[in-house]
């Protein structure tokens, strides 16, 4: 029955079905094949939606396309630009902490592509950078975005796995600075190699007006994590803040207008659609595999493989690799999480650690070809073919897989901060 | 344009204006119950606030489905199709069509089923019946539906008189 589902769910996907409807048809054979009642598939699909920690996700995206549209991200661009545009590289690095400063703000990968990458691809085309170079580093870059919280595919994590969005969010801290420094080396290491110059001499009165340009954005990451560690909301209720913080920095900035506003939210709610429906659909497939024990199924076939919890992070990570190359990452989340969640436990190994693991694996599977949501908004902004692009990612993908190592051998450096900082579970 | 393809694009319309205010509501009810929270009116909370928070992203995803559908923002995996001939990708994506239509046939056939079954339970704080916040389920897939047949008769006209279009899972071009 298993292998049914999934032959039909793999050849639903290959023949170019949207993702929600495949996931929903094959399970609906299974219901037909075990003649359950064809009412639990309406009642299913309604009750993978009511669950409350996924509000964050419209908030998270909702806050990210507003700093877009708002003026907060090109302050934020150029804040980055006075910090590091003299190393070697220059707008390469710009890039980077332009990134990683958004990232403490939005939690979106494609949101922070298409943000940082209007901006800083026809900056970097314009000081004599390669279009396609321009276009890796800001989608390599931009993958950083939902590992330094807060993280949109961690909050579908967190709500199928039953942990901590807080803890979560924290574990992804030092991963995401990691993620910064690997790229930083990279960049300029190229940069070195191919005589890319610096783009301006550092200056103390810029980087001063800088900060203080970007001073009120940067309190968004402040709010979003203090609240969250200090127990003064959820992450959910810090999300909808960030969206009203957003709202107001517009409007201070007089950069919103109704129209924009408009805009952002019918987009917004177009992409909460497309997750979510995936989700609905997911609760029918998840229920499948529940009623067919999957996940014991799994664990015994690992088990008598190895057991190892190192080895199985290996072997996951692989799996999980090849998969983000084909796949995009929330239904990968919702049909896995039910199945992996249990089996990393039996394990012993951090729910908390596997789930910043997991999620970085994915965000690598952002800008990898075939299928690689970041790759294509940045090429698309760059205006280059999707075989430009992987030739010139290729160095940034061997230090986001170097990252991925490094905290897959090394647990402490995801789950430090959450342990240190959040006593409760 | 013939008069079903005008009718579904005023519905989309409609669930565009209704996605969006459910989206500004989900943001407005949880401001104001922190609010309330913090400053300590009401008794410190708003009762029906979680559960208008649930019911209102229920309503988001499924009103907005239709329009994901108008904007081609479903997520789908078409590296494979691409590979295939137009022609051949065309007959792939009208088989597939048809599917797509079976499965949201039983979405809104399980839909109204459970609609019938829920008018007499109520929501513990809000006092709605069930049945309000099930019914946008059958109405978005029927929606869908239409929609996903209007691709449809496009694909059978494509193939029929032979241009090489590549397929598309938007409404609007």
């Amino acid at each position: 029955m298993v292998f049914v589902f999934l032959v039909a769910l793999f050849a639903l996907f290959g023949l170019g079905m949207p993702v929600a409807f495949a996931i929903g048809l094959a399970s609906f054979t299974i219901f037909l094949l075990k003649g359950f009642p064809l009412v639990a598939v309406a009642q299913r699909m309604i009750g993978g939606l009511d669950n409350f920690p996924i509000l964050a996700v419209p908030f998270f995206l909702l806050a990210g396309s507003l700093m877009n549209t708002g003026g907060v991200t090109r302050r934020l661009v150029e804040l980055a630009s006075a910090m590091v545009g003299h190393i070697r590289g220059g707008l390469a690095h710009v890039v980077i902490v332009a990134n990683m400063i958004m990232a403490g703000m939005s939690g979106s990968a494609v949101a922070d592509a298409s943000g940082t990458g209007t901006i800083l691809i026809p900056a970097m085309t314009r000081s004599g950078y390669p279009r396609d170079f321009a276009a890796a580093v800001v989608g390599a870059a931009a993958t950083i975005g939902p590992i330094i919280p807060p993280s949109i595919p961690m909050v579908l994590y967190a709500s199928i796995s039953e942990v901590s969005t807080g803890r979560l969010f924290l574990g992804g801290v030092i991963p995401g600075i990691f993620m910064g420094v690997y790229l930083m080396v990279a960049a300029y290491l190229i940069s070195r190699r191919r005589g890319y110059g610096a783009q301006a001499t550092f200056s103390w009165p810029r980087l001063g007006r800088a900060v203080r340009d970007g001073l009120l954005p940067l309190f968004t990451p402040v709010i979003i994590l203090g609240g969250i560690l200090f127990g003064f909301f959820t992450p959910t209720e810090a999300a909808v803040i960030a969206v009203a913080y957003a709202l107001g920095l517009g409007l201070l900035y007089r950069e919103l207008t109704l129209r924009k506003l408009w805009r952002v939210l019918v987009e917004v709610s177009s992409t909460t659609a497309a997750v979510g429906l995936i989700l609905a659909a997911s609760s029918l497939s998840g229920w499948v595999a529940a009623m067919e024990k999957l996940p014991q199924t799994l664990a015994a076939f690992f088990l008598s493989v190895t057991d190892s919890p190192i080895w199985l992070l290996v072997i996951l990570n692989l799996f999980l690799l090849l998969l983000g190359c084909l796949m995009d990452s929330p239904p990968i989340i919702f049909i896995l999480t039910p199945i992996l969640a249990p089996l990393i436990v039996q394990y012993g190994i951090d729910p908390i650690h596997f789930g910043v693991v997991m999620v970085l694996n994915l965000m690598i599977g952002l800008i990898t070809p075939p299928v690689g949501m970041v790759m294509y908004v940045t090429s698309g902004i760059a205006g280059i073919r999707m075989d430009e692009f992987v030739r010139e990612v290729w160095p940034f993908l061997i230090a986001l897989v170097l990252v991925l190592a490094t905290i897959t051998f090394v647990p402490a450096l995801v789950t430090f901060l959450p342990d240190t900082l959040m006593t409760t579970r | 344009m013939g008069v079903l393809a005008r009718a579904v694009r005023a519905l989309v319309a409609g669930a565009r204006v209704l996605s969006v205010l459910a989206l500004a509501g989900l943001v407005v009810v949880l401001l104001l119950a922190i609010a309330v929270r913090e400053l300590g009116a009401f008794g410190g909370t708003i009762t029906w606030a979680e559960e208008a928070e649930r019911f209102l992203f229920i309503w988001l995803v499924f009103l907005a489905g239709p329009v994901a559908l108008d904007r081609g923002e479903h997520i789908l995996i078409d590296v494979l199709v691409r590979l295939l001939p137009a022609r051949l990708a065309l007959a792939f994506a009208a088989l597939v069509r048809l599917l797509v239509l079976g499965f949201l046939g039983v979405m809104v056939y399980a839909g109204v089923d459970l609609v019938a079954r829920t008018g007499n339970q109520f929501a513990a704080a809000l006092g709605i019946p069930m049945n309000v916040v099930h019914a946008v389920l059958p109405a978005s897939a029927a929606l869908m539906a239409l929609q996903v047949a209007l691709l449809l008769v496009g694909d059978c006209r494509s193939l029929a008189r032979g241009d090489d279009r590549p397929v598309l899972w938007r409404t609007v071009a």
